[in-house]
């Protein structure tokens, strides 16, 4: 059998799909599509949806902070939600892009680089906001209860070392777990992207 | 109001009748980029939405076939993502009974499930140019379709077909 025969196998097996009940398509023309930008999009509201709940439920927790530790909670509670609005703004003009273009190459590098720029605003945002976080628990653990001093005066050498030891365990998994996170959920995709398009550019190789 | 919704009505007949026609486009290739039978209907719909997106800029310019097939193309390896909960659960043979039902010569029926099944090793760039290999494309639309030069395409084509004969074996 050679490759010819197969191409005449493949076009005459055209009778075969119009022997199928066919799909009927008009339904779909009102569907919302399903590319990997609407699901990154899905995802955001999401995340976004669960760290509102999160940020406005902080300041009710019941650890009274007083003095310096007051300033520096709301400082952080501010940045955080500077860089979410910040976030949502810059997003938004990535998804304005068109995608599908002429060619394919040009199609997977469109994709490709608008895919990146979201991975590395996301992992920037990500990683800073284990950061904001570990801040949060350094403040909590260091200016709650009503005093204008810090626990620092009080704690002794020991417990801190272990806190500390503590906060950079789990600045670390958390890290880890945001990084696993990201390549799940958004890097497996790129990684093909990058692939295909060294597949198609590299005709050396 | 009314002169606009009747143009896009128009537009939208117009749409379905030509991807109605020439549905069997699309059927080859999700089952080409697929190896389910949901996984099938989801880009099927998904190629659906971006060739209607599309088709007010369509001018005309090639064969409403070759755009098509652009479109779709584009569709299946860049932007499509599966769902992430959807499990491969159907056998090969499950999913060959749902997309080619209907009895038929059985040594047509043989050759073309052979040939479905050695695309489907193949990487998503030579399945894209094995199906326009297979479509009886020239060079110069492969290489306007995937973006290449026209020499990049043969060299390509070649290697692709290379890889072909020996999923094959002939």
């Amino acid at each position: 059998m050679k490759l010819e025969d197969l191409k005449n196998t493949w076009q005459n097996a055209d009778h075969h799909i119009e022997n199928q009940d066919k799909i009927e398509i008009e339904k779909f023309l009102s569907k919302k599509p399903t590319t990997i930008f609407t699901k990154i999009r899905r995802n955001i509201i999401i995340e976004t949806f669960i760290n509102i709940i999160f940020m406005a439920g902080l300041p009710f927790i019941p650890l009274r902070l007083t003095g310096n530790g007051e300033i520096f909670f709301w400082i952080n509670y501010g940045m955080v939600a500077v860089i979410y609005v910040g976030l949502m703004i810059k997003i938004r003009k990535i998804f304005k892009k068109v995608i599908v273009s002429n060619t394919l190459l040009e199609t997977i590098i469109k994709t490709k680089d608008l895919y990146e720029k979201y991975i590395r605003i996301y992992k920037n945002v990500s990683y800073f906001m284990v950061f904001l976080g570990l801040l949060l628990g350094l403040i909590f653990r260091f200016y709650k209860e009503e005093t204008h001093l810090s626990h620092f005066e009080f704690a002794d050498t020991e417990n801190i070392l272990y806190f500390i030891l503590g906060i950079i365990g789990f600045g670390i998994l958390m890290f880890f777990a945001v990084k696993y996170y990201i390549y799940l959920v958004y890097e497996k995709h790129l990684i093909k992207l990058k692939k295909n398009l060294n597949e198609l550019i590299n005709i050396e190789k | 109001m009314k002169i606009i919704s009747s143009v896009e009505k128009d537009l939208e007949k117009d749409f379905l009748d030509k991807i109605d026609k020439n549905q069997n486009i699309i059927h080859k290739i999700c089952r080409a980029y697929t190896s389910d039978e949901d996984s099938h209907k989801d880009l099927f719909q998904e190629i659906t939405i971006q060739l209607w997106q599309a088709y007010g800029s369509f001018r005309g310019e090639a064969k409403f076939t070759t755009w098509m097939y652009r479109v779709a193309l584009n569709t299946a390896i860049s932007i499509y993502r599966k769902k992430s909960r959807q499990v491969n659960t159907s056998s090969m043979d499950e999913y060959n009974f749902q997309v080619a039902y209907k009895p038929y010569d059985s040594t047509e029926e043989e050759q073309l499930e052979l040939i479905y099944k050695a695309i489907q090793q193949l990487s998503d760039i030579d399945k894209a140019l094995i199906l326009l290999f297979l479509e009886d494309k020239s060079f110069k639309e492969i290489g306007e379709t995937l973006g290449i030069s026209y020499v990049n395409a043969r060299v390509k084509m070649m290697r692709a077909k290379e890889k072909l004969k020996k999923i094959i074996g002939v």
